[in-house]
């Protein structure tokens, strides 16, 4: 499989049954539908899963993909619905509890500073609602411009730019409680 | 306005990944479905291929509700019993024009022969 193959023809060849080619994207893509559904579930344990569910399911989703779009635009869609769905059909978000990621870094053998970056995020996903959470995960996570952010969750793109003006101002806030664990000041 | 704050949360979610043991499981996985997706595939040209149209496969299990039978001939009666049952095939047109002459012969007898057709009596 040529590396330099783009994401768009390996997409056509793997929806047609050439398993070295789903292979190559399963290689560039896995981590990349990691992020966004963890900006999302805010669990890494959770990603975990629904990124298992997410690639297991997608031999079946390529054979419609139509390709108008870039693989990637539609990679992001699947990945945004299915962390949405997992949130609202499991106890994920009763499960987001503080405490409850700290447990599990250490369950997981965690370094104190990981543990400690890990909890910044966790309380900084927190302040977020679940719009701005998702756009954070496009944006942020994956470098994506307003265009593309606003194209993937469908919305304008004036949208996304007040979401990143709202998340700066919830950041800023969470900041100036110091330490990052400022979420019940915002309340 | 400092964007320090974002630049952290950017940074930290690019860094997020998935445990080694996660990745890999979750590879096999996908692999696994796609063997499985296409091998199903492979399997159904494969029935599609063998089913030319003089051999009338049928995917279904014979005698299902589902589809009719299969059968690669139709079965032709050649025997006597078929041949007489034949000779009393009749189409419903020959039935009706029967039909009516019966009625039509039932009434000439019963309501025009007493009156027009009784030979006259000897009167002596």
């Amino acid at each position: 499989m040529n590396e330099k193959d783009d994401d768009e023809s390996l997409a056509k060849m793997a929806a047609s049954g050439n398993a070295a080619a789903f292979r190559e994207l399963l290689g560039r893509h896995y981590d990349r539908v990691f992020r966004v559904v963890y900006g999302v579930v805010r669990n890494h344990s959770d990603a975990e899963d629904v990124t298992q569910e997410i690639w297991a399911a997608l031999p079946r989703k390529l054979k419609q993909w139509r390709g108008d779009a870039k693989l990637t635009t539609w990679l992001h869609r699947i990945a945004l619905n299915a962390a949405k769905d997992s949130l609202r059909r499991s106890a994920s978000q009763a499960r987001t509890v503080a405490g409850y990621t700290e447990m599990q870094d250490l369950s997981r053998g965690e370094t104190a500073d990981n543990q400690e970056r890990l909890s910044w995020l966790q309380s900084a996903l927190e302040t977020l609602s679940d719009d701005l959470r998702e756009t954070a995960a496009l944006t942020l996570g994956e470098e994506m411009n307003f265009a593309q952010a606003a194209d993937v969750l469908g919305v304008a793109e004036g949208t996304i730019a007040w979401r990143m003006s709202e998340i700066r101002k919830r950041l800023k806030a969470l900041a100036s409680k110091g330490n990052g664990y400022g979420k019940e000041a915002l309340a | 306005m400092s964007d320090d704050e974002l630049e952290r949360l950017a940074a930290e979610m690019k860094n997020i990944k998935p445990t080694e043991n996660a990745r890999k499981r979750g590879m096999d996985a996908a692999m696994a479905a796609f063997d499985a997706e296409f091998a199903q595939d492979t399997a159904q040209e494969t029935v599609k291929h063998k089913n030319t149209p003089d051999e009338k496969n049928s995917q279904a299990i014979q005698g299902s509700v589902s589809e009719p039978r299969p059968t690669g001939q139709t079965t032709t009666r050649n025997g006597i019993m078929s041949k007489f049952k034949n000779m009393f095939s009749i189409e419903p047109k020959a039935m009706m024009m029967m039909g009516s002459c019966a009625a039509a012969l039932t009434f000439a007898f019963v309501i025009i022969s007493p009156t027009d057709l009784t030979p006259p009596k000897d009167e002596g």
